[in-house]
């Protein structure tokens, strides 16, 4: 029995994927509700995005493209066309990567709890819900006129270990997302043409089933 | 004892005289020095007194080995005290979690903070990150091109979520950060801010870890531990009605089990005393007989107590509860002194009164001697100390009175109205006399006892004999179930000539258990060899890395990196010592046994998750080879439950066949009568626990052995005593007296000695009931 108890703290060494919530006391909730009043909210969102990556210790930026697809109780779809194809998918109970028809890789929440957590706030992050951001970060940011942005910090340890910082700037829709990993890798994505639907097309319905 | 048989002459007298005078001082003064010795350690004793049940479980010499193995295992885990808070959801069960914590900050309990070793763990691994990777990975190096290496690389850089904790540049292919990922395997637990959390089945539980200040054997942390837990109790009910606390520790189980013993162990043991005075009194109606009586209860008392004491370091509480119920024994002997001076004013002096029943008291110490010392030969270390407490204490008892009693009997008792009633009873007692229709109720009772026995069955099991609380079994439970612990009692022990070689066999092992853990048969392990694989294996992590070169040169010419990035620095890999080294992996030490002093071998220790049937179990026994030895405590702890039945019931069966052929001598052509009792008493105790569905097991049997001592010493006093109603009488006593403090045994929680009880209380009644019927023909004139 009690060894395992132990094992608790051992399991903490691996930390990289645990994303946790620590309990919700936002810092200015008027300054979220005004930001997230602004956002339009609608059953499905989709766009284009620009993502480019600057790892730590390499000059040459990372660019590629693709289109996205955020299902409010569904989840995400994040389809990358240049410079391969490549989809990943966020869903409650798993995060798979595809490459084509080959999976890539596959995080389920049965075996992984954390699961879990990051693909809340992986949905989080594209679907604009920044209230539910801000359970995870502590959150400063400012508004003008149709345009706001938003700088969010870990609250917590473990997730410092893994994220550095995460920013979104947007004004009805979010259109910018810039994410530093702890070690030192920054992600930057940029939406455009993004547009509210109330329902799934055919295709991206199977591609959730 | 060099007490002549027949001494007739007055020489003869007076020197018995003077040599039983000098043993009776002599012995005063041994009681004396016992009492010294038994008072000056009485204060440095009071907290050795033991509650764990474990401490009855039999030592496996055989495998010294796995028995150090468990030993750590259980050390290991008796400091160790779990609560797990069960909410509806995860921000109640963190509130729920930080009140506890404050209801528990003066509590005799160090929290075990699990934020401590995070950074420590990737900071001993990360220099030696090349020799990392897992089994997955290494196929997948294995069977790809370069050109599929690069694509997988290449699609970690552009990946919106990797993960790793490191940078794309230190871990390319992932491959770290999936070695540190199944790390995550060993354990449901996740924090949850400043909680540990688990989520299970739709419930979130926070996880509170403690090690105890003290031993949780100690009386103190026990009594300030149960304080602080009701005051959480209280507070949890108060404030957070929907959250349910489950508590999991060794400490929980001993303070019940300490509360228990000290309950039981004054209930019975004055029971047993009140049951004896009352009893005496009632028959004797006699100051001088009740303070005799008492007199051989505390002598024995107090020789089994110190003697016990000078043999076993520490006292286990269910030896006290068992020795508080051989008050009822120890009086026996007194009882059937006592019984023969009932109005016996016209007997000779004070010798040859007390030399007639020199041989047959010296006789009914052969049958209990012989059942206590089966009791010794019991490989179980609690019941050893229960034989040697029995055995001195009854000898305590006898000696006091062989030495002591000739000087302090009354000339003669008066018979009181009871005795009276009870010694006239002998005479309307059914007595065998081989008639016709007494061989048919003898044929129709053998047949009604065969039957009983066919329907007899046997039990070994165990689990059937530990008792535990079962609303803290249930909690443990529940905790084992959330927190996915492995079975403590079941476990792979590895060996090897070295460190590194205990490393390979695991990984052999581990390798051979995969399909078992594909099917779901198995559901996980604790293993030091997930968190320090074996040199070997590192190394050929290390070589399949060497490789990736054609891939990371494709990659360092697409992705602009420096040429010296394409080749992978050779890590020197992680050893056991450096592993064993590090603060952050003390919480993980206990799997690894190290080196033996005995045979300087290594060992550790593989534990298992979510083992549930005995096929699998048994398929998990085929896995042992040289270095590889399934352990399955239960199972071994039965089966040697089993063999020693066979054994003790071998042992019964020619103490029924032996005892007889020594009595021979004595008894002649009447041997017979003082053996049926005890044996038809064995015959249909265990015909009744047939018909009632009650199992065989060992202790039963055991009991039988005690039966087969006290039911002679019935058969044979009476019939030693040409069948004097006062022999009846003193058997009637001493039956009662048996009956009622081992019949309090029965009130016991504990099932061994509830069984022990049970089987004594049927096992002395049918034989004191037989006893009147294989006497002899009436005595000349008595009564």
């Amino acid at each position: 029995m009690k060894n395992s108890m132990k094992q608790a703290f051992a399991l903490l060494a691996w930390f990289g994927l645990c994303w946790f919530a620590v309990p919700a006391q936002a810092a200015d909730p008027a300054l979220l509700n005004a930001i997230q009043s602004r956002l339009s909210i609608d059953t499905v969102i989709r766009g284009d995005f620009t993502q480019t990556r600057q790892l730590a210790g390499i000059k040459k930026p990372l660019l590629a493209n693709g289109v996205f697809t955020v299902e409010k109780t569904q989840g995400v779809l994040w389809r990358t066309l240049t410079p391969f194809p490549q989809t990943t998918r966020i869903t409650q109970g798993e995060i798979l990567q595809k490459d084509g028809d080959r999976v890539l890789m596959t995080l389920r929440a049965d075996r992984e709890p954390a699961v879990n957590a990051i693909s809340r706030v992986l949905f989080s992050l594209f679907a604009g819900d920044i209230s539910a951001l801000a359970e995870y970060f502590d959150y400063s940011g400012q508004i003008k006129g149709d345009a706001w942005q938003l700088s969010f910090t870990p609250r917590e340890a473990g997730l410092r270990a893994v994220i550095g910082s995460l920013s979104l700037e947007g004004d009805n829709v979010v259109r910018q997302v810039t994410l530093a990993s702890a070690a030192g890798d920054v992600t930057r994505i940029a939406f455009s043409n993004v547009a509210t639907a109330a329902a799934l097309t055919a295709d991206e319905r199977a591609q959730f089933e | 004892m060099n007490a002549p048989n027949s001494s007739k002459t007055p020489t003869d007298d007076s020197r018995f005289a003077r040599r039983h005078r000098a043993l009776a001082w002599g012995w005063l003064g041994v009681l004396a020095l016992l009492a010294v010795a038994l008072l000056a350690h009485t204060l440095p004793w009071r907290g050795q007194i033991d509650t764990d049940l474990l401490a009855l479980l039999p030592v496996d010499e055989r495998n010294p080995h796995a028995e150090a193995a468990l030993k750590t295992l259980t050390q290991h885990g008796e400091r160790e005290l779990v609560l797990l808070l069960d909410a509806p959801d995860a921000d109640m069960a963190q509130r729920a979690a930080h009140q506890v914590r404050e209801n528990l900050r003066d509590a005799p309990l160090v929290p075990q903070a699990p934020q401590a070793q995070i950074e420590a763990m990737r900071d001993l691994y990360f220099p030696h990150r090349t020799g990392l990777v897992t089994d997955q990975d290494m196929r997948w190096i294995a069977d790809s091109e370069p050109p599929a290496q690069a694509q997988r690389a290449l699609a970690l850089a552009y990946q919106l979520f990797a993960g790793s904790t490191l940078n794309w540049r230190d871990d390319p292919f992932g491959f770290f950060g999936n070695w540190m990922l199944q790390l995550g395997a060993a354990s449901p637990a996740r924090p949850y801010g400043d909680t540990l959390m688990v989520q299970a089945e739709g419930r979130h539980y926070a996880v509170l870890l403690y090690q105890l200040t003290q031993s949780a054997f100690s009386s103190d942390l026990q009594a300030r531990l149960a304080a602080d837990l009701a005051t959480v109790q209280n507070d949890l009910a108060q404030h957070f009605p929907d959250v349910q606390l489950l508590r999991a520790g060794v400490v929980l189980h001993a303070t019940a089990a300490a509360q228990q013993a000290q309950f039981e162990m004054s209930l019975i043991g004055s029971g047993s005393l009140l049951c004896c005075v009352l009893l005496a009194w009632a028959v004797f109606r006699n100051f001088t007989a009740l303070r005799l009586i008492l007199l051989s209860i505390s002598a024995g008392a107090l020789v089994a107590l110190s003697l016990t004491w000078l043999l076993f370091d520490r006292l286990h509480a269910l030896t006290l509860v068992f020795g508080a119920s051989l008050i009822g024994v120890a009086v026996d002997y007194g009882v059937l002194v006592l019984a023969q001076h009932l109005d016996d004013s016209g007997a000779p002096g004070r010798w040859p009164r007390f030399c007639r029943l020199l041989s047959p008291l010296a006789l009914v110490l052969i049958a209990p001697a012989l059942a206590y010392l089966g009791l010794l030969l019991m490989p179980f270390p609690g019941m050893r100390q229960m034989a040697c407490f029995a055995v001195s204490g009854i000898a305590g008892a006898w000696l006091t009175i062989m030495l002591w009693y000739p000087y302090l009997l009354p000339s003669s008792l008066p018979v009181t109205p009871l005795a009276k009633r009870l010694m006239q009873a002998l005479q309307h007692w059914p007595r065998w006399r081989a008639a016709p229709a007494q061989w048919l109720i003898a044929a129709l009772t053998f047949i009604a006892i065969g039957t009983g026995i066919a329907q007899l069955k046997t039990n070994d099991d165990i689990r059937s004999l530990v008792n535990s609380n079962p609303e803290l079994l249930r909690e443990h439970l529940d905790v084992s179930k959330a927190l996915q612990l492995p079975s403590p009692a079941q476990l792979f022990l590895i060996t090897g000539a070295t460190s590194e070689e205990v490393l390979q066999h695991e990984e052999a092992l581990l390798a051979k258990l995969a399909p078992l853990f594909a099917t779901g048969k198995l559901t996980g392990y604790d293993a030091i060899s997930r968190w320090l694989p074996s040199q070997q294996r590192q190394q050929a992590a290390q070589q399949a890395q060497q490789t990736l070169t054609e891939a990371r040169a494709a990659l360092a010419k697409e992705l602009e990196l420096p040429n010296d990035w394409i080749a992978i620095p050779r890590a020197a890999p992680l050893t056991a010592d450096e592993w064993l080294a590090q603060p952050a992996t003390a919480s993980l030490r206990y799997l690894w046994q190290g080196r033996n002093v005995q045979d300087g071998r290594y060992s550790s220790i593989v534990l298992l998750k979510g083992l549930h049937d005995a096929d699998t179990a048994h398929q998990l026994a085929t896995f042992n080879d040289e270095h590889t030895q399934w352990v399955d405590k239960t199972a071994e702890v039965s089966s040697l439950m089993g063999r020693y039945r066979t054994l003790l019931s071998s042992v019964l069966i020619a103490a029924y066949a032996l005892v007889p052929l020594a009595l021979l001598a004595f008894f002649r052509r009447q041997t017979w009568r003082v053996i049926m009792p005890s044996l038809l008493a064995t015959l249909g105790t265990l015909a009744i626990m047939g018909y009632a569905g009650i199992p065989l097991q060992l202790l039963n049997v055991l009991t039988l052995l005690l039966v087969f001592g006290m039911g002679i010493d019935y058969g044979l006093f009476l019939v030693a005593q040409k069948s004097d109603a006062r022999a009846f009488l003193a058997i009637c006593v001493a039956a009662s007296l048996t009956l009622l403090s081992f019949g309090l045994l029965a009130v016991s929680s504990t099932p061994a000695l509830k069984t022990i009880g049970l089987t004594t209380v049927l096992g002395i009644g049918l034989a004191w009931l037989a006893t009147p019927v294989f006497r002899l023909s009436e005595p000349s004139g008595s009564v």
